[in-house]
């Protein structure tokens, strides 16, 4: 297909082999979720069989999407097909991400550099290797083991106190990013490793100083696939101001339905249209009021992202909720909505790991940062890319410093991988 | 590191670290060359290279000698590159040790079989660690004065006998009474008329996930049921060791019913690893083990013996805590601190025992051990009942080969069934039953029982001994 449109412009082709595509993605994911409602609504009794998912699907299948769409737009010049092959099935980002982009790795398969190992990449790529290990291992399963017992008990309606509810909302929000930023480091390690930068994911989403910055800094391959392949053929920001809303409703909404065949999904990304949409609307008062965007105080930074923070958080408890009714009662019980209540002891390990979670994910540089010196990620969006200022957060080989942390992280990371109860990936289900 | 005042020393430097590891990887091979050496100096047979082979430590030393050659070439190696080396290879020592370090001194609870012997004997009680039935495997037994060997089955008789079980934060030692024989039975059993089980399995069945290992056990429990039970189980057993215990001590006894466990992880000390088994490892003295697999009607007498065993198994027991003495506390904490022994435990790389994989008892040794066993039981006209204990996911990896293990159980219930064997299903009958069966479970820890699992399951047994008419 990707041959044949390269040859010649087709919206016919194009539209056959991205509904062809997205058909596959609707069936194993959204066939039972489509058939559960269709009962639900209608009362009847259609039965289908539990489908099994077949693993990245919704990531390849983005990636074939980009790669047939911007064949007809002849923005693609290469369609060697063990390249195609390898962009696709590259195995540090299938499973997970990042999505990458055909223009980002095309141009890196026909190096040389690609096909011998070098000891610098090797180096560089397994450190940061470790580090995303360690986020996954140590932190974000560490924090599982909080959350989850709140949220089952919001789920299967077992009483919990406001802090508990919290807590439990606070956990999750630190393990999906430790999780996930884990992953997407362990991808971009890997990649290093073989001489391929992949592009960056996350650029320490809980430092936005609003929703919109929030998009720029999470999940940042999926942010740029919905901008440039549905937000923007929409009409983007061009056609006024309600068409701009309706769009970004559109685009969140669909982008909450890719995680998942469920309704908290579907609320999730809601929620988050309603924000961007606030979050423009916001902009535009400043704007009329002859405010100047680019310009503020420390304060007002620090309190915008608070609130950020805030709203994020409560967002995940409904994306993590497995039901309607699940985040319902967290939400309740976190805004007091049936009274505060406090639970009879503070769970000081709880308390431990989040204050060194906030304290790293507000206070320390990302991995990216820290390694700035190697470049070993492109840049997705383009950022302000200033290495940290103190040498300590400047990953330097001779520094013993930095020699002595690596290896502490690897082996704890080793340690907890044997005693702890590792789960997967949280976005393996994605 | 970074504010060295020249190059110079930072060279110096690098050098000294690059040596100082040489020297590190030389001491650990001569440690563990000194490990085979302690070794086989209680061995009587020549050393063959199977028996290097199957005590792993060979890999410590290829591992040392390996990087000690790395680091003789990285000594050549380009100034800057080596300097940078130099600092990795330091903090990867302090990181490793610093973690070690930690978890020694944060393992409050780890109390020691040894270190309870101690406190029990100061307290004017004359305590002794039990052996597990593989204690003298190797060795191939004990030699009496007579220059015999022999090898006990049982443990030291009428002793408190000291056991140790893993708890959430480390081991913890306890103690029983040990019976005539050495097992764990009130006394006086032996001597009785008729009696109604013989129990014969491993350390589950012996003591494991005991407050009170005296009490709660699945023989104490059948006696409470008013059944004359006698319980021969003993860790680290394997088939042809619960045969050898059955020949020994139950073919006197002729119990109605025998009880013979099977475990779905490998707690079965594999029956291969006994020295000789395989025919590529020859033995100038043949195996005490293998003679009863191999000779129909072979035994040690050991019911008969058990005054030479206690004065044996004391005199091999005092020795060794003649040894333990010896390398005083700080030695022992400096030797377990110097050998990662915590760090490498807690990521499985503690080599002295493979990691428990589910069993794979259709060996034809496994279907040979079974039908000596059915026939030892037959020719007193007893039953013989094979118990698939509690297939809870006791160890990490076991978990995942849950359906694996069902499966291997369907052809061991096969092969019972071919030959006769009754079984009792303590999953299928319990596990499967009860409302919360993680309850059933000492601390919660997967695998290991409590008083409440022995209660269940000396009922469902006792029921199903009951409706076969057998008690």
């Amino acid at each position: 297909m990707g041959i044949y449109l390269s040859r010649k412009t087709s919206k016919v082709a194009l539209f056959a082999g991205v509904a062809g595509n997205l058909a596959l993605l609707g069936y194993f994911k959204y066939a039972n979720f489509f058939v559960d409602n269709i009962n639900a609504l209608t009362g009847g009794g259609i039965v289908l069989e539990r489908i099994i998912l077949p693993l990245a699907i919704s990531f390849f299948t983005f990636q074939q999407i980009t790669y047939l769409v911007d064949t007809n737009r002849k923005v693609t010049t290469e369609h060697n097909f063990l390249h195609y092959l390898l962009f696709i099935t590259f195995f540090p980002q299938l499973i997970a991400g990042p999505i990458v982009h055909h223009s980002e790795m095309f141009s890196q398969y026909t190096q040389d550099t690609f096909y011998k190992l070098k000891a610098k990449n090797l180096g560089v790529g397994l450190i940061i290797f470790v580090i995303g290990l360690f986020k996954k291992v140590v932190i974000a399963d560490g924090l599982a083991m909080h959350a989850n017992p709140v949220f089952a008990a919001a789920e299967s309606g077992i009483p919990f106190t406001s802090l508990e509810a919290w807590g439990g909302a606070l956990a999750y929000t630190f393990q999906l990013y430790f999780d996930f930023s884990g992953y997407s480091d362990m991808a971009i390690g890997l990649a290093q490793m073989f001489s391929i930068r992949l592009p960056l994911n996350f650029n320490s989403p809980y430092k936005s100083t609003s929703i919109i910055d929030f998009w720029r800094r999470w999940h940042m391959t999926l942010s740029r696939f919905f901008r440039d392949y549905l937000y923007i053929p929409l009409g983007g920001n061009q056609q006024g101001a309600t068409r701009n809303s309706l769009n970004l409703m559109i685009t969140m909404f669909l982008g909450g339905l890719w995680h998942g065949a469920s309704w908290t999904f579907v609320l999730w990304g809601a929620l988050h249209g309603i924000y961007l949409i606030s979050n423009h609307g916001f902009h535009a008062i400043r704007r009329l009021l002859g405010h100047d965007l680019s310009r503020g105080t420390i304060l007002g930074e620090k309190v915008s992202q608070l609130i950020t923070f805030a709203a994020v958080v409560i967002a995940w408890v409904i994306f993590r909720a497995e039901s309607v009714n699940g985040a319902r009662r967290m939400i309740q019980e976190m805004f007091g909505l049936n009274g505060f209540t406090f639970p009879a002891m503070i769970d000081f390990q709880l308390l431990s790991l989040l204050t060194l979670s906030l304290f790293v994910v507000w206070c320390l540089p990302n991995t990216q940062e820290f390694m700035h010196k190697y470049k070993p990620a492109i840049e997705t969006y383009k950022v302000d890319s200033k290495p940290p200022s103190h040498y300590l957060f400047r990953f330097e080989p001779s520094n013993f410093a930095h020699a002595l942390f690596i290896t502490v992280t690897a082996l704890l990371s080793i340690l907890a991988l044997q005693t702890n109860k590792t789960s997967d990936f949280l976005y393996y289900n994605f | 590191m970074e504010n060295m005042p020249s190059n110079k020393n930072k060279v110096w430097f690098s050098n000294f670290i690059f040596l100082s590891g040489i020297l590190f990887c030389v001491l650990g091979i001569a440690y563990y060359i000194n490990c085979y050496k302690l070794f086989f100096l209680q061995l009587s047979n020549d050393v063959s290279l199977a028996q290097i082979f199957e005590l792993h430590w060979y890999k410590y030393i290829v591992f040392f000698a390996i990087c000690s050659i790395l680091l003789i070439l990285g000594l050549r190696l380009r100034i800057s590159l080596k300097i940078i080396l130099s600092q990795w290879l330091l903090a990867s020592f302090l990181a490793l040790y610093g973690i070690e370090f930690f978890l020694y001194f944060s393992q409050s609870e780890n109390k020691i079989r040894s270190d309870y012997v101690k406190s029990l004997r100061d307290g004017g009680i004359d305590a002794y660690q039990a052996l597990g039935s593989d204690a003298f495997t190797r060795t191939n037994g004990l030699k009496t004065n007579e220059g015999k060997r022999i090898l006990p089955l049982g443990g030291v008789s009428n002793k408190p006998t000291v056991v140790h079980r893993s708890g959430k934060n480390g081991s913890i030692a306890n103690a029983y009474e040990s019976d005539e024989h050495g097992f764990n039975n009130i006394k006086g059993m032996y001597d009785q008329d008729g009696v109604d089980i013989v129990i014969a399995g491993t350390c589950l069945e012996e003591y494991k996930g005991m407050h009170d290992p005296s009490e709660e056990n699945l023989g104490s429990v059948m006696r409470k049921f008013g059944y004359k039970a006698i319980n021969l189980s003993k860790a680290g057993s394997n088939y042809l060791s619960i045969f050898a215990a059955l020949k020994e001590y139950a073919e006197q006894l002729k119990p109605k019913a025998t009880l013979l466990f099977y475990h779905d992880v490998e707690d079965l000390y594999p029956v291969t690893r006994i020295p000789g088994f395989s025919s590529k490892s020859p033995h100038s003295e043949p195996h005490i083990l293998l003679r009863y697999f191999n000779e129909d009607n072979f035994t040690q007498n050991l019911i008969f013996k058990q005054d030479k065993i206690d004065s044996l198994l004391i005199k091999f027991l005092k020795s060794k805590e003649a040894e333990n003495t010896k390398r005083n506390a700080m030695g022992e904490a400096l030797r377990r601190i110097w050998t990662l022994h915590n760090f490498r435990s807690r990521i499985k790389l503690d080599t002295s025992r493979p990691p428990p994989d589910v069993a794979k008892p259709m060996s034809a040794d496994f279907i040979k051990i079974l039908e000596k066993l059915k026939n030892l039981v037959s020719n007193w006209n007893g039953e013989l009942y094979l118990v698939r204990s509690p297939t809870f996911p006791r160890f990490k990896s076991y978990s995942k080969n849950i359906n694996e293990a069902d499966i291997r159980f369907k052809s061991v219930r096969k092969l019972a069934n071919k030959l006769e064997i009754r079984v009792i299903d303590l999953r299928e009958k319990l596990l499967n039953l009860h409302p919360e069966p993680l309850s059933l479970f000492e601390l919660e820890l997967h695998g290991i029982p409590n008083g409440k699992f022995y209660k269940l399951s000396g009922e469902t047994i006792s029921e199903r001994l009951r409706q076969d008419g057998v008690l």
